[in-house]
């Protein structure tokens, strides 16, 4: 087995990165995910890659496109203002069906905001962010040992799907040191993009493979070809029918949907393992994810009588909506615990749909929801007397 | 669970049973931040889990306050950061006063004594300790490895970590410059300054 | 094997969309002929534009080639030089694109002196979208926003370029075709960042705007611009961002070695 390591988030997710195949990295540094470009800047030339520093993060986006365009497994890392500033290239690297993966270390906005704190708050942008109808894959580690496996299992997706996947990362889990245990070298999976075969003349760039993808050549090797933000046919070329859009949208949307079948699963935790007291309609449900499941899961753990489960998304998107609506059936009451007003939240209300109470957790003052403010609602929840068919909306948790 | 993949705890040894949370605190400069990577890794190194963090209020400059927060357990890590600390190591009065809501009642409060002189906000079981940590450090002509004194003051006095895994744990974060960090971390665990 | 510029067309997509006397065309041709003059290989060359009526030439070519986000093509280019230093690589762009909402780019591209050819459209509007000023407007000019004269000074794409440290810049326009076709093909064969700036008439917005006659008299009147400097304005020798990116890499492969923790494998 391999010996434990002990590191940083960022750091991992540049160890991640590097161990997926990653050669390129553009952009610029911004709070909290800058060592991620700096350890991009000195490791990649090592190994025959490319850092970049651009002026923006426009340019950033824009040449990690440019770069994943010919033949570069490529990645940025921001946090929320430089994100706000990627997503018209985003929606350009969507409807060029361009790999890439974009690590947003989350931070505490609007705008500057608390701009050193961490945030969960851009759940909603990470799948609406950019303009246009769009598939959306983002995964949140929880863990520096997840730093490094999300992106590898971002990259993989990516390249799988041939589109931008998100890390959502946050100010917590990106500058904590723990331990992690590095794979050995070659005993990673790793997804390569489809290639095309047969005749170059007979290449089209934008015709459906099999699992509806389109095989991608790289600039420079046999295949010539040309790519456009436009709505394009098969071959690449600007073409206005409906008949036309309405194929490519739905044919990109659907992606997300496919994402589902080799994307990470959400992790459940049940705390009643024990079996005490834990009858059907009984346990409080926690959803969370990224350093908040941290202190969900601690509230377990600091009420080991209390039967609780863990319900922690590894995907955010697209939301694993059946795994969720399999366990209300299990469940008295769901809490949900995320650092903002409540975004995650819509997501499980829609889901749930009144078959149990929604209640929640949140914070967005720049601190770190607490176990304790997790517990307070859990214990809150459970004073409530059970609907028959509605949900009870939710409350802010104290503090 | 965070960490999961990682080797077993089972063979840790020395004195963490469960949880136990550390601060280390000074304005920034004095390396506190890195005094908390170093202990954590020591941790791993170890066989334990460990997770630190770090808290870093203004630039590095004077008056400013660096901390880290280091658990360590000999099981699953969740919350990663401190809630009630068994152990502070401060500095100065600003890393004193900004620690006192993360101290657990019976906590170990390591002082330099020359940077912190107001313990009014201590409580009554705190074992407190004082001592001229900044001022031994510099005339042992650790100026610059002060950080890996005062470590080796911590060690000592709590007994956290074995010497060794601490030393490990220097030799890998230092490379090359471990030698006068090894020298500083020995001066300071070795029984602490007089 | 040696190419004429018809091997670079892309006939399919003709006839062109642009208006009757606008010079895109020939400024299309002109790069096309360069191709032709230097054997370049279309696997080998990649085509990337941004958004506007010059932006639209991508269309045209066989080359590798892609249309990308409004102001970004040097953006998109960067990348694929930097990861592909063997490719040719030309970013066509319009006076909207390059200098007004990818001006920021653009110095950017020219001080990191990476192997890009731009070739910059200038016809001091924004054409696609009917007429609007752009940052090489001149003052007093009407313009679809700018109906009682335009308030600001514009650019010298050609001075922002060089005092930015491109290797390579120079201006021309589309009535001097055999000047054009010549300092495109000396862009393309030299090292790090190079800008031709292509002056071209927009008979149909700032032409009519500005009651400068039809396309007969804009051509004529561009022709005999007294004042506009053309030709090779910067030809420096500084070594480009690949050159140098090549040696920061043999650099780091023979340091990482020593910096290597101890205790690792």
């Amino acid at each position: 087995m391999s010996p434990v390591v002990f590191m940083q988030g960022n750091e991992a997710v540049v160890e991640g990165a590097l161990a997926a195949g990653a050669r390129f990295y553009a952009g610029y540094p911004i709070t909290p995910s800058s060592e991620i470009a700096e350890l991009a800047s000195r490791r990649l030339p090592a190994v025959g890659g490319v850092y970049l520093q651009m002026e923006d993060e426009i340019a950033s986006i824009g040449a990690v496109i440019g770069a994943s365009l010919a033949g570069a497994k490529a990645f940025t890392a921001t946090s929320g203002p430089g994100f706000s500033l990627m997503q018209e290239n985003i929606g350009l690297a969507v409807m060029l069906e361009v790999p890439c993966v974009v690590v947003n270390v989350m931070r505490s906005g609007p705008s500057t905001g608390l701009a050193t704190k961490p945030a969960q708050a851009d759940v909603m942008q990470a799948r609406w962010g950019t303009h246009g109808d769009h598939p959306a894959v983002a995964l949140a580690p929880w863990s520096v040992q997840e730093c490094f496996s999300l992106t590898v299992a971002a990259f993989n997706a990516a390249e799988r799907l041939r589109t931008p996947v998100f890390l959502l990362s946050d100010e917590i889990i990106g500058r904590m040191r723990e331990g992690v245990t590095l794979p050995e070298p070659g005993s990673l999976e790793l997804v390569e993009r489809p290639a095309p075969t047969g005749p170059a003349a007979e290449y089209r760039p934008y015709r459906p493979g099999p699992d509806g993808v389109p095989p991608l050549a790289a600039f420079g090797g046999p295949y010539v070809f040309h790519a456009t933000s436009s709505m394009h046919d098969e071959m690449g070329v600007s073409a206005n029918d409906a008949a036309t859009a309405a194929s490519v949208i739905s044919r990109l949307v659907a992606k997300s949907r496919f994402a589902l079948d080799f994307l990470p699963g959400p992790e459940v935790v049940r705390s009643a393992e024990t079996g005490r007291g834990c009858r059907p309609g009984e346990p409080v449900l926690l959803v969370a994810f990224g350093s908040s499941a941290r202190s969900a899961r601690q509230v377990m753990l600091d009420h080991p009588d209390h039967p609780m489960t863990l319900f922690r998304p590894r995907c955010l998107w697209p939301f694993p909506e059946k795994e969720l609506s399999a366990l209300l059936a299990d469940h008295g009451a769901v809490v949900v615990a995320e650092m903002n007003t409540g975004q995650l939240l819509l997501e499980v209300e829609r889901v749930a749909a009144g078959r149990v109470p929604v209640a929640a957790a949140l914070r967005s003052d720049g601190e770190i929801i607490t176990p304790e403010q997790i517990w307070e609602t859990v214990r809150e929840v459970a004073r409530r007397p059970r609907p028959a068919a509605q949900a009870l909306g939710w409350k802010e948790g104290g503090r | 669970m965070p960490g999961e993949t990682m080797e077993s705890a089972a063979g840790a040894t020395g004195a963490v049973r469960g949880r136990h949370e550390v601060l280390l605190a000074g304005e920034g400069g004095q390396g506190m931040v890195l005094a908390g990577v170093v202990l954590a890794e020591g941790a791993v190194l170890q066989g334990l889990r460990a997770v630190q963090s770090q808290w870093v209020l203004g630039s590095a400059a004077r008056g400013s306050l660096a901390r880290s927060e280091v658990v360590l357990s000999d099981g699953e890590i969740a919350f990663p950061r401190v809630r009630a600390a068994g152990v502070l190591l401060a500095l100065t009065q600003t890393a004193l006063d900004r620690s006192l809501p993360l101290l657990a009642p019976e906590a170990t409060v390591i002082l330099d004594e020359d940077g912190v002189r107001e313990l009014a906000g201590l409580g009554p079981d705190h074992r407190v300790r004082r001592l001229p940590i900044v001022r031994t450090a510099s005339r042992l002509g650790f100026r610059r490895s002060m950080n890996m004194y005062a470590l080796g003051v911590l060690v000592s006095e709590t007994g956290v970590l074995d010497h060794a895994s601490v030393e490990r744990a220097i030799r890998k974060k230092f490379g090359a410059k471990a030698p006068p960090n090894l020298e500083a971390f020995r001066a300071g665990s070795g029984g602490g300054p007089d | 094997m040696s190419r004429t510029y018809l091997d670079y067309l892309n006939e399919k997509a003709m006839p062109h969309m642009w208006c009757p006397g606008c010079g895109n065309g020939n400024i299309l041709k002109a790069l096309l002929a360069a191709f032709a003059a230097l054997d370049l290989d279309p696997r080998k060359t990649v085509v990337v534009t941004g958004i506007g009526c010059w932006g639209k030439a991508d269309d045209y070519v066989t080359t590798n080639a892609v249309h990308g986000t409004h102001g970004r093509a040097l953006a998109l280019a960067t990348g694929i030089k930097a990861y592909r230093p063997d490719l040719t690589v030309v970013a066509l762009m319009g006076d909207g694109d390059c200098a007004t909402i990818g001006g920021n780019h653009f110095i950017h591209a020219a001080r990191r002196n990476v192997g890009i050819t731009a070739v910059v459209a200038n016809n001091h509007n924004y054409g696609m979208t009917g007429g609007q000023f752009s940052a090489t407007t001149p003052a007093g000019s009407r313009t679809s926003t700018s109906p009682y004269g335009h308030a600001e000074e514009a650019f010298d794409l050609c001075e922002l370029a060089r005092a930015a440290g491109a290797n390579y810049v120079a201006r021309t326009t589309v009535c001097h075709y055999r000047q054009m076709e010549k300092l495109i093909t000396e862009a393309l064969a030299g090292e790090g960042f190079s800008l031709v700036e292509v002056m071209t008439p927009c008979p149909t917005y700032f032409g009519r705007l500005n009651r400068r006659g039809g396309p007969p008299e804009m051509w004529r009147s561009l022709k005999e611009e007294p004042g506009l400097r053309t030709g090779c304005l910067v030809k420096a020798s500084r070594p480009s961002f690949e050159a140098r990116y090549a040696e920061i890499q043999k650099a780091a492969r023979a340091l990482t070695g020593e910096e290597r923790d101890p205790d690792a494998r």
